[in-house]
């Protein structure tokens, strides 16, 4: 247990290699598992921990030697998912039921946060909506609404449309919306709220944001580098460590501090995974990824092939 | 007009609306799939070898007394060279590991413009989730986990019975959703776009964005034949209020909750297409739960795996018990009931369904997944997939007959009862299969 902590940490510093490495890769240094999407059409580079000890020295040395994966859209879990509704409405945490998204698919290595796996069929995509509208009906209940958007009772036009549009959204979208990105949801409450009320309008907002593949999905994407590779975005890097070491979205903090740019630092991602470890989330639930982990067949971490599908 | 026996058909006389007549030689039909885990003991389903004697057999004797509407088929191994555990991916839909297309019950339920409903026995461990082993069908791209609760499955098949019609005018919340689906499209349109050349990602995405556009459209078509006024009274999915279905003390519970919510909806025409799959590959159900057969051990293991006389006895009860529940609370009740949806009075609901009964392996103790030879006591048996077709088809099957279909695939299967629900000439896997003539009338 030690010793696989330990490895993690330590190989946080190899994560995204922001600026220079491929994208993604074991940006959390985890080992978290996707391993259908291993092998994916970006091409993946060998190396680093292959002797199942872990990468030794300092961490800005490792970059070159750390594995790199694919880009990926990581579909949130059913944890994630509820994680994230009671983070981002605290005012409903204590009341809401919990998510309608179902069990997630555990793959063939035992893992349920497969990226290859957690796909958005018509099922999920259903529970996903019907999730969608208790957190909206819970958000707007007169009960909490005021408390979640002080404007709406004091001004509910499309002023306040537009501060709980950007507010949330960039808590649920991990990042900014563009000025296009508010625009829409904006537009989409005014023509709810026209046929009913500003409470209303919002509700539909909320839903359609909650559906958004940019909240659903985990984006490992990153953006091109311009030699070939991809490198993690800022924000995509706050993502990672956040789910990863509390299995919840990032904090206001966080999320600024990776828009800043300081996640680049391989040091800065070091420390702020051992604050999340270190946090009550990371307690509480431990850390999905140790759980995670865990569950591989004792052995394998002497057995590189068998990590081959393993990320 | 033939009068209801028993169970939940009662309720379904003073409730029937009004009938759907349809136009003579085209008759309305329902398909139910009932998927059986692990095969089942061959000498205790063909005593003789010979195909001659099935309902004298341990394990379909349930269906003795409507063997006129029961069809086996004999010599039927799976497609693609699939077998063993992995082979569930390729009961419905006839390729390896699952191939490119849907399951062919959301094929045929296309075809009909209806919704094709998964339920399931399915007590997997939460803390475990629902392995990628366990799949049966697959819907629009993405596996389908099976709805495990009976209360909700009489939600969704039977939910809209007795609702009525929104009288408000003006927007309502299905219109909003649309609205907020639509912006949810459009994102997803734009986000597929943008990351060209990541083919795993986008055909991810591709698959979110068709479910997506399937729930603005409506869900994927409804029911064609309603014909109740009222949802049924259902005794056993109200059992299982407050109780948790994944919990396999409770596993005969949920099937009969399942089955009466198939029966229903299949007589109220509030589904057509209705999967019921009992368990997993690797279910290590006990057996001894409230109402089942009595033996505390587990159904994968050691029952299904059982080669001594003793445990294969014990193999043959389990799966005759799954088809006692199916004869008693779904055949008995469909085979009377007139159907409300046929202009002729005399066609049951069963002359017009077809159950199909299937599995993922032949022999449970033998693991093999083709028709192959197995020697039990020293005695060969000819052995192959359960096939068992339960029902009139509309008049489309030879009911009561025992096919010899040596060499034929499970593919092929699919592909004739494709035709016989009105689906014919499905293209699986880029081809369109043969079907077997013999099965058809």
């Amino acid at each position: 247990m030690n010793v696989r902590y330990c490895m993690m940490l330590l190989s946080l510093a190899t994560a995204g290699c922001y600026g220079g490495s491929h994208v993604a890769g074991d940006t959390d240094g985890s080992g978290e598992t996707d391993g259908a999407e291993s092998g994916g059409e970006s091409g993946t580079a060998e190396g680093g921990d292959t002797d199942g000890d872990g990468p030794q020295g300092e961490p800005a040395d490792r970059c070159d030697a750390s594995k790199i994966g694919p880009p990926l859209l990581r579909r949130l879990t059913q944890t994630e998912f509820d994680a994230t509704v009671r983070v981002v409405f605290p005012p409903i945490a204590g009341t809401f039921e919990g998510v309608s998204v179902g069990a997630d698919t555990t793959s063939a290595l035992g893992f349920r946060n497969d990226a290859g796996s957690l796909l958005v069929g018509e099922q999920t995509a259903a529970e996903i909506l019907s999730t969608a509208e208790d957190v909206g009906d819970a958000v707007t209940d007169p009960a909490v609404f005021a408390s979640v958007l002080p404007c709406s009772s004091e001004a509910p036009d499309e002023g306040c449309a537009r501060t709980f549009a950007e507010d949330y959204g960039a808590r649920l979208f991990r990042r900014p919306l563009s000025a296009e990105e508010v625009d829409r949801y904006v537009e989409l409450h005014g023509s709810v709220a026209g046929d009913s009320d500003f409470a209303t309008g919002i509700k539909w907002m909320l839903v359609s944001m909650f559906q958004s593949p940019h909240v659903v999905y985990r984006s490992e994407l990153g953006e091109d580098a311009g030699d070939g590779t991809r490198a993690l975005r800022g924000w995509e890097l706050a993502t990672a460590l956040a789910y990863n070491y509390a299995g919840r979205p990032p904090s206001d903090a966080l999320r600024t501090l990776g828009e800043q740019g300081a996640l680049a630092d391989p040091q800065a991602r070091v420390e702020q995974a051992r604050m999340l470890l270190a946090s009550d989330a990371g307690r509480e639930g431990g850390t999905p990824v140790l759980r995670r982990l865990d569950r591989l067949p004792r052995g394998r971490p002497q057995d590189p092939a068998g990590h081959a599908g393993v990320r | 007009m033939r009068m209801m026996g028993i169970g939940v058909a009662a309720p379904f006389a003073a409730q029937m609306a009004s009938w759907v007549h349809a136009d003579p030689g085209d008759r309305p039909v329902r398909l139910m799939i009932f998927y059986v885990p692990h095969g089942w003991p061959i000498e205790a389903v063909d005593p003789g070898g010979q195909g001659n004697g099935f309902f004298t057999g341990d394990v379909l004797s349930p269906l003795a007394a409507i063997q006129d509407q029961v069809t086996v088929v004999r010599g039927i191994g799976m497609n693609d060279g699939a077998t063993n555990h992995a082979a569930i991916r390729t009961v419905l839909t006839g390729r390896a590991e699952g191939g490119d297309d849907d399951s062919v019950d959301r094929r045929i339920a296309e075809a009909l413009g209806v919704q094709a409903h998964v339920l399931g026995t399915v007590p997997y461990a939460s803390f475990a989730g629902f392995s990628v082993d366990s799949f049966l069908a697959r819907h629009g791209g993405a596996w389908v986990r099976p709805t495990e609760n009976p209360v909700d499955a009489a939600d969704t098949l039977l939910g809209s019975l007795g609702s009525g019609a929104d009288p408000k005018n003006g927007p309502t919340d299905a219109d909003f959703r649309r609205q907020a689906l639509a912006l949810t499209e459009r994102e997803l349109e734009v986000m597929h776009d943008s990351i060209s050349g990541l083919t795993s990602e986008q055909s991810k995405l591709s698959i979110h964005l068709e479910a997506v556009r399937a729930l603005k459209a409506g869900g994927g078509g409804g029911p064609n034949l309603v014909t109740c006024d009222e949802r049924p009274v259902l005794p056993a999915v109200d059992a299982m209020q407050g109780l948790d279905a994944l919990d396999p003390a409770n596993f005969g519970r949920v099937l009969d909750g399942h089955l009466e919510v198939i029966a229903a909806s299949l007589i109220c025409g509030t589904a057509q297409v209705v999967t019921l799959q009992n368990m997993y590959v690797n279910g290590q159900v006990p057996f001894n739960f409230a109402g089942g057969p009595g033996i505390a051990k587990g159904h994968h293991d050691p029952i299904s795996h059982s080669w001594d006389a003793a445990g294969r006895t014990e193999f043959a009860t389990c799966q005759r018990w799954f088809f006692e529940r199916l004869m008693e609370k779904v055949i008995t009740p469909l085979s009377t009931t007139p159907d409300p949806s046929d202009s002729d009075p005399n066609n049951m609901v069963l002359d017009n369904t077809l159950i199909y009964v299937c599995s993922e392996i032949s022999d449970g103790a033998n693991h093999n997944s083709d028709a192959s030879q197995v020697w039990v006591d020293g005695v060969g048996y000819d052995n192959y997939l359960p096939q068992v077709l339960i029902g009139g088809g509309g008049g489309c099957i030879r009911s009561g007959e025992i096919i010899n279909a040596p060499g034929r695939s499970n593919l092929e299967m699919l592909a004739t009862i494709g035709e016989v629900m009105g689906a014919g000439g499905l293209s699986i896997g880029g081809q369109t299969p043969d079907v077997i003539g013999e099965v058809l009338a």
